[in-house]
């Protein structure tokens, strides 16, 4: 397995990738802990998209236990530098691979047990750190996590709202995101309906704060 | 003769009117002497084969809530819901069937044979609810003349019994939809600017609300659950409704919980309901503005506020709306009655169109003929693969054709490119929705298009959708360099689709059950 990393290590496309399992586990242990579900979502996306899913049973044996060794590693908050990875995959990868890991990243952090505000506010830098487009964060955000996975309501990530931003621009802005979740609460994906009613229901309390 | 009917088939009452010799609608009142009915279905235990619906339907249920069926409208074109009877899956579709069949055989009681009908749908039903709805009126025994839409019937009955003019919205908070609708009135000229809706937003969420007040007091009084089983639910779903009423009118009211764990008078004010609903309210508001801002009007331009829709009797729904407007809107002696009479209007009016031999005289004379343009009520389009240009990959995205709010009868025309060398087919989706991810809209047509082999990438395929003015949409799919077509007439597509039933079978279903 190594060999193959190895060999194909100038690929900065691959480097990104090795480099995003590592991004995975301390997003699925932000909180402290490490959930099976995470963990395995983040050995299924080492084996498919390093190629490793023809290599032999005692050598993805001996890679799962390096994640479960790193998952504690970083569960235990050994001193990692995110920012130092991230600027390293923006220099080696794409802007598609940037997209992907993030992707991968919410992922991990939806299965490994809600998002406290640690996790978020981990995720946000992610973002920020890979010099992702905001908007299109938000919009990976609302596709992969569900509503009810937030253990913390952030209006800046679920509705795009700013602090700073003036009363108008806010109710303006709350206006639009109402009309976009009403146009889904009729969606056949079960998912996406109660994602809808969960939102317009939050939309509504969040203008009850500005106009009340 | 043969009578000219409108029919507001509503989430909590449904309701029948008829145009008079002289073309003036009235309100047909039922067997029980009702001008309307409720929307609920008892099928009977001890009488199987006896189907109540109405009145004595929603007293059944507190006996058997199992048997019983309400707010239908909420689950209209759901093809994953039935209810399960005595071995009998019951659509959607056929359980409306039922309630527009005791309409018209209590209609029938009163006027002789009553066949054309004019149903009313909210404004924001899509493709999927319209020709369930549809469906359900021919499977009980009516010949749907058309759909239109609730807050376009209303303003029809408003325009032609108050005096209306001029840049209006009207407010349609029925049982379980709201609609807001904008439109210009011009003398007899009806112009639809916007519709907006959310189906999940009437009088049974603000009954559910006064239901969690129900429990909340008991739960601090007993530390015990009211509600311990679907009986309780029932009945109690009906005081909250009666409070509901009662609030509307005085500013408290008062009921006694007969719980499990002893008896409660509960006191609840109209500032507490008020306050149960004021999250509701504000999605009600939200909507208003964003309907105002799709037909670039500010509240400071709308000249007239019409009220539809037994919610909006509700004093807090016309405070708001006179805070937001600077004037009372207006509300017709009957909120509950215009869209139905509003309906039959529409009926005449479409009738004297297309079979004028069908109308006696004195209706064709009774009836002021507004024209009437609508809109689109929804964004169609269709999912293509093009390449994002921060990314550089090819990505699925849906691509709007015809746009929300775009005026009937409307045809636009969009160009795609085949993708790959010898690509011999195209999956060609209709979806409806506003996104461009597919993920959040409804794919509601799916076809194969056969294209000539061996040809290069970037091949020319145009696709073209058009809607007319009786709501029926059209797709035209061209290979530009071949010639080849598909064509696509959506609405009996969604039929053959959707249905999980061939109409007639549910027409048999229906049929063959006595309605009481």
């Amino acid at each position: 397995m190594g060999e193959k990393i190895q060999a194909n290590a100038a690929d900065g496309s691959l480097q990104c990738r090795i480099l995003a399992i590592l991004l995975a586990m301390a997003v699925a242990t932000a909180d402290g802990g490490l959930s099976g579900r995470a963990l395995g979502y983040v050995r299924g996306w080492a084996l498919a998209e390093l190629d490793l899913a023809a290599i032999c049973l005692h050598s993805k044996r001996r890679f799962e236990k390096s994640l479960l060794r790193l998952g504690r590693l970083l569960a235990k908050k050994v001193p990692i530098d995110i920012q130092e990875i991230c600027s390293q995959i923006t220099q080696k990868g794409s802007l598609a691979d940037r997209y992907d890991i993030l992707e991968f990243c919410l992922v991990v952090a939806a299965a490994s047990g809600g998002i406290s505000e640690v996790k978020l506010l981990f995720i946000k830098d992610l973002s920020t750190w890979l010099q992702l487009d905001p908007v299109r964060f938000r919009a990976m955000m609302e596709k992969t996590i569900p509503m009810e996975a937030f253990k913390i309501i952030d209006t800046t990530v679920l509705l795009g709202l700013r602090p700073d931003m003036p009363r108008e621009d806010a109710l303006h802005l709350l206006n639009q995101e109402y009309a976009k979740w009403n146009a889904r609460v009729t969606n056949p994906d079960d998912q996406v309906r109660s994602q809808a009613d969960q939102m317009l229901h939050l939309i509504a309390l969040t203008r009850n704060q500005y106009t009340e | 003769m043969k009578t000219i009917a409108g029919i507001d088939l509503g989430t909590t009452y449904s309701s029948l009117a008829v145009l008079n010799t002289i073309g003036k609608p009235q309100i047909v009142p039922n067997a029980d002497g009702d001008r309307i009915m409720p929307s609920a279905i008892y099928f009977d235990q001890d009488n199987p084969g006896v189907i109540r619906v109405g009145v004595e339907a929603l007293n059944c249920r507190y006996i058997n809530p199992d048997r019983s069926v309400r707010w239908i409208k909420r689950h209209m074109g759901d093809a994953g819901y039935h209810k399960t009877i005595d071995g009998h899956d019951w659509t959607p579709v056929e359980l409306s069937a039922l309630i527009l069949k005791k309409l018209k055989q209590d209609a029938q009681m009163e006027l002789g044979e009553v066949q054309n009908a004019m149903i009313s749908v909210p404004a924001h039903f899509d493709e999927v609810r319209r020709q369930a709805t549809m469906d359900a009126g021919a499977a009980a025994g009516l010949h749907v003349i058309g759909i239109v839409n609730e807050p376009v019937a209303a303003a029809l009955f408003y325009a032609t019994s108050h005096d209306v003019c001029g840049k209006v919205l009207v407010y349609d908070l029925g049982g379980g939809t709201f609609d807001v609708t904008v439109m210009d009135v011009r003398g007899h000229e009806m112009n639809i600017l916007c519709s907006r809706g959310d189906p999940q937003l009437g009088g049974v969420d603000f009954d559910q609300a006064i239901l969690t007040l129900f429990e909340q007091s008991y739960r601090e009084q007993f530390k015990s659950d009211l509600i311990t089983c679907y009986e309780d639910r029932a009945k109690y779903e009906d005081e909250a409704e009666d409070v509901k009423k009662t609030l509307s009118r005085r500013p408290s009211a008062k009921k006694i919980l007969y719980g499990p764990a002893g008896t409660l008078k509960v006191e609840i004010s109209r500032d507490q309901f008020e306050q149960a609903i004021s999250t509701l309210l504000t999605r009600t508001d939200i909507l208003v503005e964003v309907a105002l801002d799709e037909a670039k009007l500010r509240p400071a331009n709308i000249h007239q506020v019409l009220l539809v829709g037994g919610s909006t009797r509700i004093p807090a729904v016309k405070a708001r709306l006179e805070r937001t407007f600077g004037f009372p809107p207006i509300a017709a002696v009957n909120v509950d009655e215009c869209v139905a009479l509003g309906a039959a209007i529409h009926a005449g009016l479409t009738l004297i169109r297309e079979r004028p031999s069908e109308v006696p005289a004195g209706v064709t004379g009774g009836l002021v003929d507004i024209r009437l343009t609508d809109v689109c009520n929804h964004s169609y389009g269709t999912l293509c693969a093009p390449i994002d240009r921060e990314t550089g990959r090819r990505t699925v995205q849906n691509r709007i054709i015809l746009h929300k709010n775009t005026p009937l009868p409307c045809q636009q025309t969009q160009m795609f490119y085949t993708v790959r060398d010898g690509q011999t087919e195209i999956e060609v989706a209709v979806t409806q929705g506003e996104d461009s991810d597919p993920r959040y809209v409804n794919r509601i047509a799916t076809y194969k298009f056969e294209l000539p082999p061996d040809r290069p990438a970037g091949r020319p395929v145009k696709v073209t959708y058009s809607y007319d003015s009786n709501q029926r949409m059209h797709c035209h799919f061209e290979d530009v360099e071949s010639g080849r077509v598909l064509d696509v007439d959506l609405s009996l597509d969604i039929q053959s689709n959707t249905v999980a039933m061939p109409a007639e079978q549910q027409a048999g279903v229906v049929e063959s059950m006595e309605i009481r």
